[in-house]
């Protein structure tokens, strides 16, 4: 009967308060982060020192020739690992050489913050690499460290202040 | 025996101009980050709160970068009009708060109870107009040149509804000075009751003076660029942004100090003490009111972030606004003949003009239909 007498802008104001009720879903990143997913393909690579034969299957596998294992023997007659070098720099995250991997002694991390001032720094040797007590695994292609990760997260956890300590930073690390 | 702060002149004109200079800028610089962390929500995120403890130190910080940034002029800028421009943009909007009633004068207050104070106003915010042209036209840009004579039609345009409530509220109270009104809303209600058509109409004309969103034509950035700011920068650019919130926060204490009963409390509810105290309780009253009416200036800007088109606002000052402002000062003049004005007028008046206003919004309303953004085929063809 009567046109617009200002209901839609009623309307409007009234959208724009309930929003502004709610609480801020702002992630304050350094101080606050999410879970990532526990099949995260992180920056680098876990390489377990024990397990890995020196077989270079990885290395074979990489479609970008990232990895390089340079290989002696030992007095036991059997492969030490001299080297192993991976170039995240180039690295296309495709996973194939943790698949590949015949003994199981390549991860994926879950560290997905690493930035540095050189491109160089990105080259890691075996002892960046290395797996330790520390080293934050990922279960991709590996379900088997599922059970041991926090669920990923999309939305920032309140009651548990969203700061999980699911792996330190690199720079604590070193 | 007034204090010496009141009765000495010197002493009176340190403390007022220093306070109020030096106050309204420390205003813009605590409403600005209240402002800031006010609209993020509307955002649902936090806003600044790095610099300095909650992000207190954003604006200065931000002021700072401003200052640092170098100034550039262009080549075909008419150059003393380029810099002039900004100083007689700010100039008015500052001088404009010479008048605003901080806190009670009759007990010995702030503000010098000027008797034409409602034309003062009205006279020097109109100068920010011919600032804005000027800025336009020295810019040598068609773009500034353009936001400029949008403005400039936007500020005659609305300046007739705006003075025609202001008309209503002198009748009101009796009197041109700000103090009166103040005072007359102390002794019977607050105007925004009395005349609610003349505190909507005024509002929404305020919102367009002052280039508040959804009225932003001086900056349009969908439409010129950045409008008048465009070739400004460094400290000039920073002259506008903050003559910009000056602009806000004199329209919001405008409305609190004409419609929202100024520094006085809700009517004769509680009346202050005699002596600073008292002035110092009005002075917050009035602050708190500002700020209320500047959070709700940034809702607005919040829920409307767009424009309407240029006719389409012309449209609503000249067949909406102008007409509704001349009937409610109609109303407001025959209730002021017939039962005396301000004191004087009964408290019942208030039924009749919030049922007044009701019924004129909603006969208005099919005037404000404007097309509704669809192309006229018959036209057309």
């Amino acid at each position: 009967m009567f046109g617009p007498y200002g209901k839609g802008i009623l309307k409007g104001l009234k959208v724009t308060l309930t929003n502004a009720l709610r609480r801020p879903i702002t992630l304050q990143y350094p101080d606050e982060r999410l879970n990532t997913s526990k099949r995260i393909r992180g920056v680098k690579l876990v390489w377990d020192k024990e397990r890995c034969t020196g077989c270079a299957t990885c290395a074979k596998s990489c479609l970008q020739g990232n990895i390089v294992i340079v290989t002696s023997r030992d007095k036991n007659n059997s492969y030490f690992v001299e080297q192993f070098t991976l170039d995240a720099g180039r690295c296309i995250f495709c996973g194939l050489c943790v698949e590949s991997c015949p003994y199981s002694a390549l991860f994926f991390s879950r560290e997905y913050e690493t930035v540095v001032y050189d491109r160089a720094d990105l080259i890691y040797t075996k002892y960046d690499l290395m797996r330790g007590a520390n080293s934050a695994i990922s279960a991709y292609y590996h379900p088997e460290f599922d059970a041991g990760l926090p669920d990923q997260t999309l939305l920032l956890d309140r009651e548990h202040k969203g700061i999980h300590p699911t792996f330190s930073s690199p720079k604590d690390q070193k | 025996m007034q204090p010496f702060v009141f009765s000495n002149f010197w002493a009176h004109w340190a403390i007022f101009t220093v306070a109020v200079l030096f106050g309204v800028l420390m205003l813009i610089v605590a409403l600005l980050w209240f402002d800031r962390r006010f609209w993020s929500r509307f955002q649902i995120r936090v806003g600044p709160n790095r610099c300095g403890p909650w992000g207190l130190l954003q604006i200065p910080a931000d002021g700072l970068k401003m200052v640092l940034k170098e100034d550039i002029m262009p080549d075909n800028a008419d150059k003393v009009l380029h810099v002039m421009a900004p100083v007689i943009i700010m100039f008015p909007v500052m001088v404009a708060f010479a008048v605003m009633p901080f806190a009670a004068s009759a007990r010995g207050g702030l503000a010098p109870n000027l008797n034409i104070g409602l034309i003062y106003l009205v006279a020097i915010t109109s100068l920010v107009g011919i600032g804005m042209l000027a800025a336009g036209w020295g810019s040598g840009n068609k773009y500034s040149l353009m936001s400029g004579m949008r403005i400039v039609a936007t500020m005659v345009s609305y300046e007739f509804p705006v003075v025609l409530a202001l008309i209503g509220v002198a009748l009101m109270a009796g009197s041109l000075s700000l103090n009166d009104v103040v005072g007359m809303q102390q002794e019977k209600m607050w105007f925004v009751l009395m005349q609610p058509l003349g505190f909507l109409i005024f509002f929404i004309g305020m919102l367009a003076e002052a280039s508040r969103s959804p009225f932003d034509y001086a900056e349009g950035e969908s439409e010129t660029i950045c409008g008048v700011n465009t070739e400004y920068s460094g400290l000039r650019f920073g002259v506008f942004q903050l003559t910009e919130w000056m602009e806000g926060i004199l329209m919001s204490c405008l409305v609190a100090t004409l419609f929202l009963g100024g520094y006085s409390f809700l009517g004769q509810l509680w009346i202050y003490p005699d002596g600073p105290l008292g002035v110092f309780i009005g002075l917050v009253v009035f602050l708190l009111k500002a700020t209320m009416v500047y959070l709700v200036l940034g809702w607005i800007k919040c829920t409307m972030p767009g424009r309407l088109r240029i006719d389409q606002w012309m449209g609503f000052a000249w067949k909406g606004l102008l007409p509704l402002a001349v009937l409610n000062l109609f109303i407001i003049a025959v209730e002021v003949v017939g039962f005396g004005r301000g004191e004087e007028l009964p408290l019942w008046v208030i039924v009749i003009n919030i049922l007044a206003c009701i019924v004129l919004i909603l006969m208005w309303s099919r005037l404000w239909k404007t097309g509704g953004g669809r192309v006229n085929v018959r036209a057309v063809r």
